[in-house]
């Protein structure tokens, strides 16, 4: 493959999948408890539809933020995912597994228990943010000392004894601010408001843009830390970066739409044969990928059952958990 | 089914009572003369001119209500713990009012929403809220002077006051004739009530809970409240052994799935009860007698009558 149909190659892949966020994310629109169809959305989205009829305000104040919602944290948790399979230098490198997700949601109940109802989740933002980067350098910590495995297998029990806390702090509160501990096991999307996808926004895109930075820094870490640095690169300093933007994004990504599993895993693996692994292209594709992957799953999470709803997270585990089992039996052994 | 403990609903409550007490010292007593004149929810959201025109109600005793207060015909679609009346039943359902989701009741297309303190979660209510759609919250009262509030309160909402009022002069005067006098049976019976839906959900209920006033004007004493019992806890033989009922009331839905009687006491700790030697074991509609609503004075009356033939049964 020469450099320039490679690069060719690669522009497709983007313009597919961005066309193919346009498609989900307007089809994801038109769906829903309240039906509203395509005329209807399309009525609305070229200005022609009434401001004031029903449709119109269910797609502007509950649906639109929602599938945006939807998007951002499928971005997050996919770019956090590929950036940590790079640091980390392994395939099951996973915000969720890793214990990130369960670490930030720690800091999202709290938050939300401060919070009164309907005003900007700066709080809960910024604490789960702060407990995912926390938890993020700590695994860096980790890795320094132990194999891949038992790296993974901490960050397991790690996840699993912060979702306990979790449990028993919103247990214990019983507050009507704090999401049920369903929200921080499985994740969901339903009480996205334009508010709360405007603070985690603003939290994700810059993370995302760090992230996607110091992607020549995440190719030579692939590569080892010995190499990366032969190669000038200094880890010690590149890795609590990167690993603290991930848990910035996680973190954000959790308040928004709870703890969301297998994202990070299943996303840039699948997309990793088909753009290369060149994380400058990697991350972005990533991102595009995981906002698909999750305004998919987020679909099918609020019309399976309507009008009530399952769980996010049910959907993207019933798609994931199979791919980590057949991921870790494919794996030669260590 | 939490308690409805709400610091607002406490402040609601106390403007209330000086309003009350500002008004007319002299029949502060007399619950039929709340009228404020704007609603004020008991999240503290007031709502000023609702246009009732359609309605979605999500709790039972609401549906009720607003068909007791003639606008059946506006109501559009209800939660699905409505059980009366058969118009009402027969109306589109909204979804679970403790489970709610927005979209769920937004395409109804409604122009007002009543929930209470209990409608779940809070996000659903603020979404319907952002999308233009008015959404009362009232209190869960926990007594038939809180219960009459209610109806004041949902007659300043819908502008009905004085139906609201001739409502709860109706409703007082039910209440009083089914109500067993203070004082006798001069040995009242202990009574419990188990929620259940099945062996995984068991609770039991206490103070702060619809059965206890129910319970207490039945001519018996909440052995829940007096096992001392905040709102509700799950059943275990040990709180059981400590409530020591001489009525176990359950409903009958959840008896059912049970497998009756010997599904009950197979159940550890219902046997050692009183009510489980002696058999004494009362299954009612869940939602007739969880309703706390304008039918209430008939689940007194039903139960005073059972009391009163399991205490002439030695």
């Amino acid at each position: 493959m020469t450099g320039s149909s490679s690069k060719r190659h690669t522009l497709a892949w983007f313009a597919v999948g961005l066309a193919l966020l346009v498609v989900v994310l307007v089809g994801s629109l038109m769906i829903g408890a309240f039906s509203i169809g395509i005329g209807g959305t399309m009525r609305w989205m070229t200005g022609t539809g009434s401001p004031d009829d029903v449709a119109g305000r269910v797609l502007w104040s509950i649906r639109l933020p929602r599938v945006l919602g939807a998007a951002v944290v499928g971005a997050a948790l996919a770019a956090a995912g590929a950036a940590l399979q790079g640091t980390f230098r392994t395939p099951l490198a996973d915000p969720h597994l890793l214990g990130y997700s369960s670490a930030a949601g720690v800091g999202a109940a709290f938050g939300f228990a401060l919070t009164p109802p309907g005003s900007y989740p700066m709080l809960p933002v910024v604490l789960s943010a702060l407990i995912g980067l926390l938890f993020g350098l700590a695994t860096v910590a980790l890795r320094t000392r132990t194999g891949t495995d038992r790296f993974l297998l901490s960050g397991v029990a790690f996840g699993f004894a912060l979702l306990a806390w979790t449990g028993i702090f919103v247990l214990l509160v019983d507050s009507p601010r704090v999401p049920t501990f369903l929200f921080f096991v499985f994740g969901s999307l339903a009480a996205t408001t334009w508010k709360t996808l405007i603070v985690a926004t603003v939290a994700v895109v810059p993370a995302l843009f760090v992230i996607w930075h110091h992607a020549r820094g995440l190719d030579l870490l692939s590569l080892g830390n010995a190499e990366a640095l032969a190669l000038g690169f200094d880890t010690r300093r590149l890795v609590p970066v990167i690993v603290a933007a991930v848990g910035v994004a996680v973190g954000a990504s959790v308040v928004l739409g709870g703890v969301v599993g297998f994202v990070g895993l299943l996303v840039p693996y699948v997309l990793r044969p088909l753009v290369g692994p060149t994380h400058r292209i990697l991350i972005p594709a990533a991102a595009i990928g995981g906002a698909i992957l999750v305004v998919v799953a987020d679909t099918f999470a609020r019309t399976v059952a309507s009008p009530a709803e399952i769980p996010l997270g049910l959907i993207t585990a019933a798609l994931g958990g199979p791919f980590l089992g057949w991921l870790l039996l494919r794996r030669s052994p260590a | 089914m939490t308690r409805a403990t709400h610091s607002k609903s406490f402040i609601a409550a106390t403007v209330l009572a000086a309003i009350i007490l500002a008004a007319c010292g002299g029949t502060a007593s007399d619950p039929t003369v709340v009228t404020p004149d704007v609603f004020v929810g008991a999240d503290g959201v007031a709502i000023d001119g609702a246009d009732p025109s359609r309605i979605v109600t999500l709790s039972g005793d609401l549906t009720e209500f607003v068909f007791e207060l003639g606008l059946g015909p506006s109501v559009v679609a209800t939660d699905v713990t409505t059980v009366a009346p058969a118009e009402a039943v027969a109306l589109p359902k909204a979804g679970i009012g403790r489970f709610l989701t927005a979209e769920g009741v937004l395409k109804h297309d409604p122009t007002l929403v009543i929930g209470d303190v209990q409608t779940a979660p809070v996000s659903a209510i603020e979404q319907i809220r952002a999308a233009g759609v008015p959404v009362a919250i009232l209190d869960v009262p926990t007594s038939f002077t809180g219960l009459a509030d209610k109806v004041g309160r949902l007659g300043v909402l819908l502008d009905k006051t004085a139906e609201a009022s001739e409502l709860n002069r109706r409703m007082q005067a039910e209440i009083a004739a089914a109500s067993v006098p203070d004082g006798t049976p001069a040995d009242p019976l202990r009574v419990a009530y188990v929620y259940t839906r099945g062996p995984d959900v068991m609770l039991l209920f206490g103070a702060g809970m619809t059965t206890d006033p129910v319970i207490t004007a039945a001519g018996g004493i909440d052995a829940g409240v007096e096992a001392g019992v905040d709102g509700n806890i799950p059943v275990t033989p040990e709180a059981l052994a400590s409530a020591a009922p001489d009525v176990i009331v359950v409903p009958s839905e959840g008896y059912a799935v049970l497998g009756g009687y010997d599904g009950l006491m197979a159940i550890p700790g219902f046997a050692a009860t009183p009510a489980g030697v002696n058999g004494a074991i009362l299954a009612y509609p869940e939602g007739d007698f969880l309703t706390f609503g304008p039918r209430i004075a008939a689940s007194i009356d039903l139960l005073a009558a059972d009391l009163a033939s399991l205490a002439a049964t030695p």
